[in-house]
């Protein structure tokens, strides 16, 4: 069974059919990268499996539980990386466990291990660079121990060089954590760079119109986007995709 | 050109004397008795005989009549002159004696000032305390703001003095009535910051408490107040000055201390020193409580006030 799963999900807001029977399967233990055109529905997407927002039609489940509510199991990680001001690293880190009563301290300081951020427990959110706050962010969700990862776009507001660093950091700590991932970008490197399975879907209304097991080896490293396959899978998806961004245009 | 240019704080100190020199010197010279003006006085020294025609009579007669010594004298003045402005000397040796000992059973400066604190800080704490869980809770019900909103856009625009006449007729003149026009004249501005503060939360961090587990009756406390702090302390801040333009308008009348009435009363006899003084202190008091709620501001919201913003 997979982990999560979309079943002919259709999402409306008013007149505006965001996605239209879409079918998605995620595996455990699988890193999905979604990558469409702006507008395409991937966000929508994520927030039907974060409980955000309920499908118009068909269902959403984890673990072929239908998701009715808000649900933690299902850890959201913001492209505006939407941490606490008032908080400091730790205590932003230490959130959810703290809300249910099971603050470890010693996790807390594992995770700003494992992201990176030794030495500013302490700093509070505004102290800290794009990318350190994007660290944080990914251990506080991590801290909550979710079953999936959803990304929405993590890296986008990111220099070039801090989100090549935060990529591959990514790509590890979900290997060494073994977690799913639900990841969405516009960005093909990206997908390419983390991505076991590559889905590309329409432009609005969104449905998946391709997808493309990655077969590069692992770790990857930016030195890939060299190789002849990589530049073989790129030229691939890229086709498919420009067709939506096209049809989007002429949409819009 | 630097733009936009900053001077370091021993500089900026510096010249912020020198604005205020400037102030005091052109007070001195304005007041400066350079003119002299030639005047005449005449004194009545007695009486004395005169010999005079008689109109009717047509003869001489002897009659008294008052007898005038007539002295030249100057008299130095300056371009502004009593009482439209004491000298700077003048006016601090007024302000002295007024803290010290005014006279003729009259408050001091001490006790204008302690009066008229009071009954802000009172005011706005009433109006505090009532305005931030209403302002906060008509931030998350739109019903209830629909409802109360247009009451506050009627009250909102009128001045504190405007309630004076009200507030004698119903509350007479009393401390009732002061803290009535306080409370009238700052509570519309606290519900006001204290909505905008709340709505302004950004909803990316309620998504984000949810999916991190917290409920919705956890989200009061665990994010929406956190969040809307700072503005909502920054909009209270705005709300202690206004009290300030309140009291003035609420010691008008129905009283003889407070730095208000300090201001009114010594207008009545053209004591213009002590009018200077009482707004003076006004200013002073508005500096320190300002200072204070600072204080207390950064004590409370650490991460406002930290250094070392990175991008």
């Amino acid at each position: 069974m997979s982990l999560l799963s979309a079943r002919g999900v259709t999402k409306r807001f008013g007149d505006i059919v965001a996605l239209e029977g879409l079918d998605l399967e995620v595996a455990d233990g699988e890193f999905v990268v979604l990558v469409g055109a702006s507008g395409c529905g991937k966000s929508t997407l994520l927030n039907l499996f974060a409980g955000f927002e309920r499908p118009s039609e068909g269902s959403v489940a984890l673990r072929g539980e239908n998701i009715e509510g808000i649900n933690p199991r299902c850890g959201m990680v913001f492209q505006n990386y939407a941490l606490f001001p008032w908080l400091t690293v730790r205590g932003n880190i230490g959130f959810g466990p703290r809300l249910r009563g099971v603050e470890d301290a010693a996790r807390v300081e594992a995770l700003i291990k494992t992201v990176g951020i030794e030495g500013f427990g302490d700093h509070y959110p505004t102290q800290l660079s794009g990318g350190m706050k994007q660290r944080v962010a990914l251990a506080r969700t991590l801290a909550n121990d979710p079953e999936v990862l959803l990304c929405d776009e993590p890296f986008a507001a990111l220099d070039a060089m801090t989100r090549t660093v935060l990529q591959e950091e990514l790509a590890r700590i979900a290997r060494e954590e073994g977690k799913t991932v639900l990841f969405i970008t516009h960005s093909i490197d990206e997908a390419l760079l983390l991505g076991d399975r590559i889905v590309v879907m329409t432009a609005r209304p969104g449905r998946v119109k391709q997808e493309l097991a990655n077969d590069l080896p692992r770790p990857r490293t930016a030195d890939l986007e060299l190789t002849p396959r990589y530049l073989e899978l790129k030229s691939e998806i890229w086709e498919s995709v420009r067709q939506e961004v096209i049809a989007c245009g002429r949409e819009g | 050109m630097n733009f936009p240019a900053y001077l370091d704080r021993r500089k900026s100190f510096t010249y912020g004397v020198i604005g205020i020199g400037i102030v005091l010197a052109l007070w001195w010279l304005l007041t400066y008795p350079f003119f002299e003006e030639r005047v005449v006085v005449r004194t009545e020294t007695g009486t004395v005989m005169v010999e005079e025609l008689d109109e009717i009579s047509g003869e001489m007669v002897r009659i008294r009549r008052p007898a005038y010594e007539e002295v030249a004298g100057v008299e130095r003045r300056a371009i502004v002159n009593p009482p439209a402005l004491d000298t700077p000397q003048r006016t601090f040796r007024d302000a002295w004696m007024l803290l010290t000992d005014p006279g003729g059973g009259r408050p001091s400066l001490l006790d204008h000032i302690f009066w008229s604190t009071l009954r802000i800080v009172a005011g706005f704490l009433i109006s505090s305390l009532l305005a931030v869980p209403l302002g906060i809770a008509m931030a998350l019900y739109p019903r209830l703001r629909a409802t109360i909103s247009p009451i506050i856009s009627f009250l909102r625009p009128l001045p504190s003095i405007a309630w004076v006449p009200l507030a004698l007729i119903w509350l007479g003149a009393g401390e009732a009535q002061k803290l009535a026009i306080i409370f009238m004249g700052s509570f519309s501005a606290a519900l006001i910051y204290t909505i905008e503060a709340t709505l302004r939360v950004d909803p990316i961090l309620v998504r984000a408490a949810r999916n991190l587990g917290v409920s919705e009756g956890q989200l009061l406390g665990k994010v929406l107040l956190p969040a809307a702090l700072p503005s909502i302390v920054s909009g209270l801040k705005v709300v202690m000055a206004i009290g300030w333009t309140c009291v003035i308008s609420a010691e008008i009348v129905g009283t003889q201390k407070g730095l208000g009435s300090l201001i009114w009363n010594s207008r009545e006899i053209s004591k213009t020193s002590w009018v200077l003084v009482g707004m003076a202190s006004i200013s002073a008091m508005v500096l320190l409580l300002d200072t204070l709620f600072h204080v207390i501001e950064k004590k409370l919201l650490p991460w406002v006030f930290i250094e070392g913003r990175r991008s």
